[in-house]
């Protein structure tokens, strides 16, 4: 083998990989903006703090804890909702796609060191599932023979540790901000804001659409399979949620729950076991002394949906900002 | 085993190492064949047995077609490797297709009991080395090859991993004599496989073009696509347009990519696999089109397929059925599915009208009008517009959707408001189209731009590998892609 050539190629190698880990990791090309990865947990953590650390803890704040199902909650309607009684409080809409209880459960402190009045947590079904991997196409056939590749992935993770790498897990994303920090530019998402105090949901004219009855009976052919729910006993998640409850209680933190609305066609779907677990499960949370709002059935009829999941960012779905101000005002009286 | 992975490269920099340091015939070859099983193991596990089963089965039927003088016995044996082979790919890739269309044919006829589905994983690479032991079987029957000397060789061709999972689909000619004239030439170091310097520079430099092609435009092109076609109604026809080519230039680097991943790695170990594609969006007609697109598959289905049914030796209506019979199949080659029917359906008829055409007006093929710059640009868009039609069907299964699509495809609504925003909110799939639109008309004037870059001086060689792993360690977003070609 021709030496000089693979000499070549190590070269180009090490060019390579020394420019990707310095734009990587250079402190000038750090993530500056409140854009979270929401794959990475020391991402999320440090935008998030990065986020409370701004609040001012003096201030009468309510915090909206989610995932992007609660995207359409206006911020500034709930605030004016609430003026209207004489009650003056920032509004704060922190939902994350993906968010997850038990990522949320890690920013416990940094929600109680705000002090905020109010915290209204909108939970749904899949926060309390396990998550369904993905079909790929390679799927692989199982069976008593030794897997290869699971040995090497175990051991690539093992070195991964050893060596204390931590490369991001999307390098496009991370390129693709400070692409936008060097050129100065802001993508159409930081453009539209609808809404303020809404931090971390990338809202783009897209989530504004409603679609029709029709198209929502013909999204049900690309639904996903459901995860599993486990009996409350066994629910690692609701655990984590009645930590959090727990410590807010602690720390005079008013708390409102509510069910986040799903179009019915979606729930038609699911089984009657996954539907009865949930059920439990809000029993569960009731037994502990919190009302839970069930609103996963409450909007179906109302022309308001961007698809089976989220309520569109319009004013048409406004109906759902004022029942969740309702809630926070039961809580504040 | 992906070929995008890390696996990979640790696999081959592995085989690579070994087959350069221990120069011995026999103990390569068998190095060789032990590293393609453990190739495919590692992605397939027990469906190696299939393998296995599909390399012994047509080792032998080979040898006694070959063996046999009665034309009756060599037919008869023919026949039971065909069905063997055939068997094997219809259970696992077609029973739950058919058992879907068996209980929908039920159920209109009120029967109430329905056949469970098997819910089979498809074995990968199935429907490849499927069709490189029929071509094998066929040709010894044809008495254009004999038969693999041995049944390591034999194994060596089916297996060999640069190629074994989605091709190029090679032809025992073709190969065979390469691992033969190692072989044969005992006493010079011919026999040896050699890691020749200027089929390194060659094939790293095609590797890398190949991992480009994958990693940097297909696998960032398809988000953009995934979106379209996920949900396409309310979309404007532009926007349908955007998401066809976007598919049509995914699906080309994924599968272009894989093979010169392929080609490149076999190159290295001094294998010469065949080309499997030559610029196909440059194509000025159908056929055109069919030879430059995914070569090895289509000369394939020309010479055991077409040709068999009579090609175009009988008559023109024959022949049009014989071009829509052999591309209803290359349809269901690719997957057992309604879509990739419509699919072969659409190219078949393509085929059929362009023949159909050139027999009313012979006297087109050389009139200098169409020689002519401008209507030879306006061929090539108008071939273009029909193909993009043809990825819509290829891309989306669901039956209202593709209707859906294609109809907005074909019959455009002049909107284009919601197209601009939606361009807006995808630069970089964008981007990444715009730079193939330019990389491919440039490899198109300027011919073989492979051998210009494996040429380039060290230093400038060093800087464009540099700047393709560059380019894809930046872009990569975080999980290798499945290469699109595997499901099939």
């Amino acid at each position: 083998m021709n030496l000089t050539i693979s000499l070549y190629v190590l070269i180009s190698f090490i060019i390579a990989f020394s420019f990707f880990s310095y734009i990587m990791f250079s402190s000038n090309f750090t993530i500056q903006t409140e854009e979270p990865l929401p794959t990475n947990i020391e991402s999320y953590l440090s935008t998030q703090q990065s986020f409370f650390s701004k609040i001012d803890s003096s201030e009468k704040n309510v915090f909206i804890l989610g995932s992007s199902y609660i995207m359409a909650l206006d911020t500034t309607h709930i605030h004016n909702n609430l003026l209207y009684d004489g009650k003056d409080y920032q509004i704060y809409n922190l939902s994350i796609f993906g968010d997850g209880l038990q990522k949320r459960a890690q920013t416990l402190d940094m929600i109680i060191a705000a002090k905020p009045e109010v915290v209204a947590y909108g939970i749904a079904e899949d926060d309390f599932s396990d998550p369904v991997l993905a079909g790929v196409i390679s799927a692989k056939p199982t069976s008593i023979l030794p897997d290869i590749q699971e040995l090497f992935d175990d051991g690539f993770d093992v070195a991964e540790k050893q060596l204390n790498l931590d490369f991001p897990d999307s390098p496009k994303t991370v390129t693709w901000i400070n692409l936008r920090q060097i050129l100065g530019t802001k993508s159409s998402a930081e453009k539209y804001n609808p809404y303020p105090n809404t931090p971390f949901m990338k809202i783009t004219e897209a989530n504004t659409v409603t679609i029709s009855d029709l198209e929502l009976k013909n999204l049900m052919n690309y639904l996903g399979a459901f995860g599993q729910i486990k009996s409350p006993q066994d629910n690692d998640y609701l655990k984590s949620l009645k930590q959090t409850l727990s410590k807010l209680r602690e720390n005079n933190i008013k708390v409102v729950l509510f069910v986040v609305p799903h179009h019915d066609y979606l729930l038609s779907k699911a089984s009657p076991e996954y539907k009865e677990k949930f059920s439990l499960i809000l029993d569960d949370i009731e037994a502990t002394g919190y009302s839970v709002h069930r609103r996963n059935h409450t909007y179906s009829d109302l022309p308001i949906w961007h698809d089976l999941t989220h309520v569109a960012v319009n004013k048409n779905s406004v109906i759902f900002s004022d029942d969740v101000s309702k809630m926070i005002k039961e809580v504040l009286e | 085993m992906l070929f995008n992975t890390l696996d990979f490269v640790i696999f081959f920099i592995f085989v690579l190492t070994v087959l350069a340091i221990v120069r011995q015939r026999k103990f390569q070859h068998l190095f060789l064949l032990g590293c393609s099983y453990f190739f495919f193991y590692y992605s397939s596990n027990y469906y190696i047995v299939l393998l296995l089963f599909t390399t012994l089965w047509d080792f032998y039927l080979g040898r006694l077609i070959w063996k046999a003088t009665d034309i009756q016995k060599k037919k008869v044996l023919l026949v039971a490797s065909i069905a063997g082979n055939l068997s094997l790919l219809g259970f696992f890739k077609y029973a739950d297709f058919a058992i879907a269309q068996f209980n929908l044919f039920g159920s209109n006829l009120d029967l109430s009991d329905h056949i469970p589905q098997l819910n089979l994983i498809l074995p990968i690479g199935i429907s490849f080395y499927t069709f490189h032991s029929i071509g094998y079987i066929i040709d010894i029957y044809r008495a254009k090859i004999t038969p693999a000397s041995s049944l390591r060789e034999y194994a060596i061709f089916i297996t060999f991993f640069p190629q074994l999972v989605a091709g190029p689909i090679l032809r025992a000619s073709n190969f065979l004599p390469q691992l033969r004239e190692k072989i044969q030439q005992v006493d010079v170091k011919l026999r040896q496989i050699v890691i020749d310097n200027a089929n390194l520079k060659i094939g790293i430099t095609m590797m890398a073009l190949g991992f480009f092609k994958k990693m940097f435009i297909a696998d960032n092109l398809s988000p953009m696509v995934n979106e379209i076609f996920s949900f396409p109604f309310g979309l404007e026809s532009f926007t349908i347009i955007l998401g066809a080519i976007g598919f049509g230039i995914q699906i080309y680097c994924d599968f272009s990519g894989y093979s010169d991943i392929a080609i490149g790695a076999a190159l290295i170990l001094g294998f010469k696999l065949p080309i499997n594609f030559n610029k196909p969006y440059f194509a000025r007609s159908p056929s055109d089109f069919w030879k430059r697109w995914h070569i090895s598959l289509s000369s394939w289905l020309r010479d055991y397929l077409y040709i068999p049914l009579g090609g175009n030796r009988k008559s023109k209506s024959r022949t049009y059925l014989n071009l829509m019979i052999t591309m209803f199949l290359g349809g269901l080659w690719h997957g057992a599915s309604w879509n990739f029917v419509l699919w072969g359906i659409l190219h078949g008829t393509y085929l059929a009208c362009h023949n159909a055409i050139l027999n009313r007006f012979p006297s087109l093929q050389n009139n200098p009008f169409f020689k002519k710059k401008i209507i030879a640009f306006f061929s090539i868009f108008a071939t273009q517009y029909l193909i993009f039609l043809t990825w819509i069907p290829f891309r989306v299964k669901e039956t209202d959707v593709m209707l859906y699509s294609m109809q907005k495809y074909v019959f455009l609504d002049m909107q284009i408001q919601n197209t601009l925003h939606f361009i807006d909110l995808h630069k970089l799939p964008i981007g990444v189209m715009a730079l193939f639109v330019i990389l491919h008309v440039i490899s198109y004037k300027h011919g073989n731009m492979l051998q210009k870059l494996s040429e380039l001086k060290p230093a400038y060689w060093i800087g464009f590998l540099a700047g393709i792993m560059t380019l894809i360690l930046l872009f990569f977003d975080g999980n290798p892609q499945d290469f699109v070609y595997f499901q099939f």
